[in-house]
This record gives C-alpha cells, structure tokens and sequence, in this order.
C-alpha cells in the first residue's frame, strides 16, 4: 500500500482514543458513558464513587492504559530490533529479555515466600525484571568481543539463553506445588490482571522515555536497511548506535514485562503489519508503530476480558490466536511467502 | 572545495596480520586512480582505510593537510562517499527512497528543499527517473547498482566541485553493457565534478582504458604506481599478477592478452 504517513497518524491517534475508550466501557462489568463521565467528574471534585464508578476508576481505566502501553512498548521493541538486526524475524525477546523475566517471575512464584521476600505489591515485577536484565547481560558478554558485537553471536546466543531459560521454567514448574505452576503458566502467558495506577504510571513514563531516546537515533536506524558498512560510510556510528538501542529495548522490554508477563508476538507482527499499510516510508514510523501495537494489545486484551467472562483468557493466547493468522494473511498479500 | 589526499608510509594490521605494509601515494582531483592486484593483496583494506572503516595502525592519511584520523565520521559522510559491490536491502523499499538515504548525513529530521532537489537531478543523471517508485527488490542488478550509485553520488552532490568518492569493486555483478556504462558515466562525474576517487577493480584492460592513475598492490606492498604510460607493460602485469601475459595495440590502445 503506502498512505502517507501523516494521514496515518492522525487516524491512529483518533482510533486509539476510540480503542482506548471502547475497552474500558467492556468486561465483566459494563460501563455505560454516563458512568465514566460521573467517575471522572467525581474524581475532579473528589468525591465518593459508587461501585460501578470505582470499578472504572481503579480497575478498567489503568488495565486499558497499561494495555495500550505495553502494546506500544513491544511494537517499538520489534520495530528497533528488525532494523538493528537486519532481520524480519526477530522480535524485542529475541536476546533472552523475555524468558529471562519469566524465569525470574517463576524462580519468584516457587521459592519466594521460602526467601522470606516481603510480599509487596512490586515483589514479583522486580524479580522479573532482574531476570530479565540478567539474560540480556549474560548475553551481551558472550556475544562480545574485542572487534565489536557480531550481531549473529548475539542471535545465537540470545536463541540459546532463550532455550535454557524455557528449561529452567519448565524445571521450577516441575518441582512446585499445583497453584504454583499454574500462577507459572499464567504468568508466562501475559496477563494484565494486575494492573493498578502505580504500574500504568510506571511503564508509561518508561514509554515516554523510552520514545524520547529513540527518535533521533531513527534516522540513523533507517540507514541499517543497506548494511553495516553502508551505515558507516553514512556517518553512522555503528558499535554506539547498536549499543543504545539495544540498551533502550532491554530496558523498556524488561519493565513491561516484568508488570505484565510474556506476551508473545506483539513484537514481531505489529512491525510488519505497519510496513503493510505505510509502506516503507519512515515519517513517523516510530510512533505509528507505537499506536498500532497499542491499539493492538488493547483490543486483545478486551478479547481476553469478554470472550469467556467472566474468567479470564491470558492475553499470550489471545494475541496468538489473532496474531498469527493476521500475520500469515499479509505475508501471503504481501507475497513473501 | 575539491581535496587532496596522500598515504604517508600508511600500515594496516588486522588480528596482527600485516595487511598493508608502507603505503605511499596521491591523490589529485579529477583523476580516477584505479586500484589493481591479485585476490587478497590488500586493494579492499586500502579503500576502506581511506573510506575510515579500518584505522592505520603506523602512518598516517591525510585530507588536505588534516589527519583521517582526526576528522569526525559524522563529518567525513558530507564529502566523502563509498559505493560497494553489491547492497542488499533488508526491508523492501522504493528508488527514490533509497537514493533520498545518500542525504541523510546532511539533514536532522526532514530533507529540506536542495535534499529533494539534489535527489531529483540524481534520478535524472542515473535515467532512474521511471524506476522512482519501483521497489528495489524488483530491478535487475545492473538497475539497483545505478540506484546504490545515484546513493552514493547525492550523498556529495551538494559540492559544485569537489568531493572524494570511493568504489570498491563496482563493477562486480555487472555485464560487460552495464560495466561499460557505468564507467562512462563515472568518468563525466569524475571530470565534471573533479572529485578525487579511487575505485577497486578486477579487470585490467577496463581499468587501463578508463583510469588516470594506477596502483598495483602485491601482498600488501605497494609494487607500482603511476600513470598509464608508466604502468602499461606486460612485465609489470606479468610481476603483479604472476601471469604470461601480452600487449596487444590496437590504433592507439592497448590491451592485455592473457
């Protein structure tokens, strides 16, 4: 296709309001438009919410923000590494990130009240994130070498910390009690059940930050597209662009993770499905990109909430469920496959 | 602002392998210098110390009487061009676009007037102009080396005269229709924008009927250096390549037979 990509953002920032609204309004509990306007006017001038307004307020809204976030956050992540890597198939997980959180979540779930860890609200989120960092640490210094990072050494060894991790995983579920592999399975499959306003805040001043550090490197990401060396012949600095950027994901990968759990595919599909309706151009690509995979595990995440409620799907499921036959579609569109 | 360049005793080491060993010569604007030598030899390593991807490690380059080393990556990309072999892309994407990427180290977010300008007169010179929205992945590779070389020429193009623009085999993956092309064209550039370039290249008769100056490179010695008259002879061909070869005129060229 290729629409200009002004007229795509425009377009995304209108939908994603409409998203944004349409899922806080759907769930176990519907929320009729009178009642959010109630909600937040009584909230303007603080005064007492009944149950339905407080179902809104502290349950709805920030599950749907940390959605839209999250969403943004795994897209951008894809987005950066494909360009980084050269390589359609890679997403933000790619270098251990993902499996890493999980094992730590799960290493938190069997063995955490045995440590003695207080039982606070971020216990499980800062175990998670520091498995997550893990990983990618432990990857980055066996993919080093003097010359600089060979980007293949860090696919392979990202490939192979990935699979030992998923061991690891599957060992702590092995070994814990029933509800405790099944909080691992929940957790491995993404959930945003435990939103609050304290980690919305959290992983959208990441996203912010986030999307701040990237977009000057953009242009010179852009530029990956011709090779390394044609990066370099460019003015581009490759060993500190690759360094940053990696960083950047890791970092933001992590913190979304670590709230929410593993939710596969956003990363790798939402960057293809944007290249699908832009085009190639690169205006505004970041944060279309961005928008697109808000949009998207929003409106996965209001599957999940709605299509057996009230029990609940993981939102992994949902978002393979609708990734992958999407994602099959446009290749066959597109004719690479 | 047209440049000079000179190799003072330049010396190349990678993983402790001497790869260049007491590199010296010139360079003068306008003048093609063409690199020759066997597989190997070092022609590669020599173009991408001058294009500043691999430094000296004894010696020095120097850019109109500054030091290589000394001049900033960011800034070099604003004279000084490098077109190789082949270029694969990683994502699809249309001409214009691409050769719009040989402006990218000259605006911040979005091209001004004269980016788009110099793009424009680049479709022209490199009859891309009906290939414009075309997707790379679609031309044959004769049509995207004119599109990496449309790239490459924009990226200096802003220099009424001047610029130092490199080729590292250009020529590889191309018939003998295009090679021809490609090198007529070249040399309009080279004279019209006396730009100082130095291109890698296999074949001897082409380099010795379209170059201005020569470098023949002998593991990693500098074994000959010249211009043609100087370096036209069987004997030296013969040396660098260990070959049996013979002149042959023809009115008033000549040839190698090998």
């Amino acid at each position: 296709m290729g629409i200009n990509p002004r007229f795509i953002l425009f377009l995304f920032l209108l939908c994603s309001v409409f998203i944004i609204f349409f899922s806080a309004i759907f769930g176990a509990v519907s929320i009729d438009f009178s009642a959010m306007t109630n909600a937040l006017s009584k909230l303007v001038f603080k005064s007492e919410l009944n149950l339905t307004e407080r179902i809104f307020v502290e349950l709805r809204l920030p599950r749907v923000l940390l959605a839209f976030s999250t969403g943004a956050i795994l897209a951008l992540g894809g987005s950066i590494m494909q360009s980084l890597f050269r390589n359609p198939i890679v997403e933000p997980g790619l270098i251990g990130t993902s499996s890493g959180a999980a094992f730590g979540a799960a290493v938190f779930i069997v063995f955490g009240a045995s440590l003695n860890v207080q039982m606070t609200a971020f216990a499980l989120p800062v175990f998670a994130f520091l498995g997550a960092l893990l990983a990618s640490i432990l990857v980055f210094s066996f993919s080093y070498q003097k010359t600089g990072m060979n980007v293949l050494g860090i696919l392979l060894i990202g490939v192979a910390l990935n699979a030992l991790f998923i061991s690891g995983i599957g060992f702590l579920s092995y070994i814990s009690r029933d509800p405790q592999a099944r909080s691992i399975t929940f957790w491995s499959l993404g959930s945003l059940s435990g939103a609050n306003w304290q980690n919305t805040f959290v992983v959208w001043v990441t996203l912010a930050l986030s999307f701040a550090g990237l977009t000057p490197l953009n242009k010179q990401l852009q530029l990956f597209s011709l090779g390394e060396e044609n990066a370099l012949y460019l003015g581009v600095n490759v060993s500190q662009l690759r360094i940053k950027v990696m960083l950047i994901n890791v970092i933001m990968v992590s913190i979304a993770t670590a709230f929410v759990g593993v939710i596969s595919f956003v990363g790798l599909i939402i960057p293809h499905i944007y290249r699908f309706i832009a085009g190639s151009s690169t205006r505004f690509s970041l944060i279309n990109t961005a928008m697109l995979g808000g949009m998207f595990l929003c409106s996965a995440d209001l599957l999940a909430r709605v299509l057996f409620a009230p029990a609940e799907l993981p939102i992994g499921v949902v978002t393979s469920l609708v990734g992958v036959p999407v994602f099959i579609i446009l290749l066959k569109r597109t004719h690479v496959l | 602002m047209s440049f000079d360049v000179q190799f003072h005793h330049v010396s190349v080491d990678i993983a402790k392998t001497r790869i260049l060993n007491d590199i010296s010569f010139s360079m003068k604007p306008g003048l093609l210098t063409m690199v020759l030598g066997a597989n190997g030899s070092g022609k590669s390593t020599l173009l991408k110390t001058l294009a500043k991807n691999i430094p000296v490690s004894s010696g020095e380059v120097m850019i109109n009487q500054s030091p290589l080393s000394k001049i900033q990556l960011s800034d070099f990309a604003k004279y000084r061009a490098v077109l190789t072999q082949q270029t694969t892309m990683s994502f699809q994407m249309k001409v214009e676009e691409i050769v719009l990427m040989g402006r990218y180290p000259h605006f911040n977010q979005v091209p001004n007037s004269i980016d788009l300008k110099l793009v424009e007169e680049a479709l022209k010179l490199f009859e891309l102009d009906e290939f414009r929205n075309r997707k790379y992945d679609t031309l044959s590779g004769g049509e995207q080396q004119r599109v990496q070389f449309a790239r490459v020429y924009v990226q200096i193009a802003h220099i009424t005269i001047g610029g130092i623009l490199l080729l590292d085999e250009p020529l590889t993956f191309l018939d003998v229709k295009h090679q021809v092309s490609f090198l007529h064209l070249l040399r309009k550039i080279v004279l019209g924008k006396q730009l100082t370039c130095l291109m890698v290249i296999h074949d001897i008769n082409l380099a010795m009927n379209y170059g201005d100056y020569f470098l023949f490179l002998k593991d990693g010695e500098l074994l000959a250096k010249g211009l043609k008259s100087e370096v036209q002879n069987a004997d030296l061909i013969n040396m660098v390549f260990e070959l049996n070869a013979t002149m042959i005129q023809h009115k008033d060229l000549n040839f190698f037979s090998f």
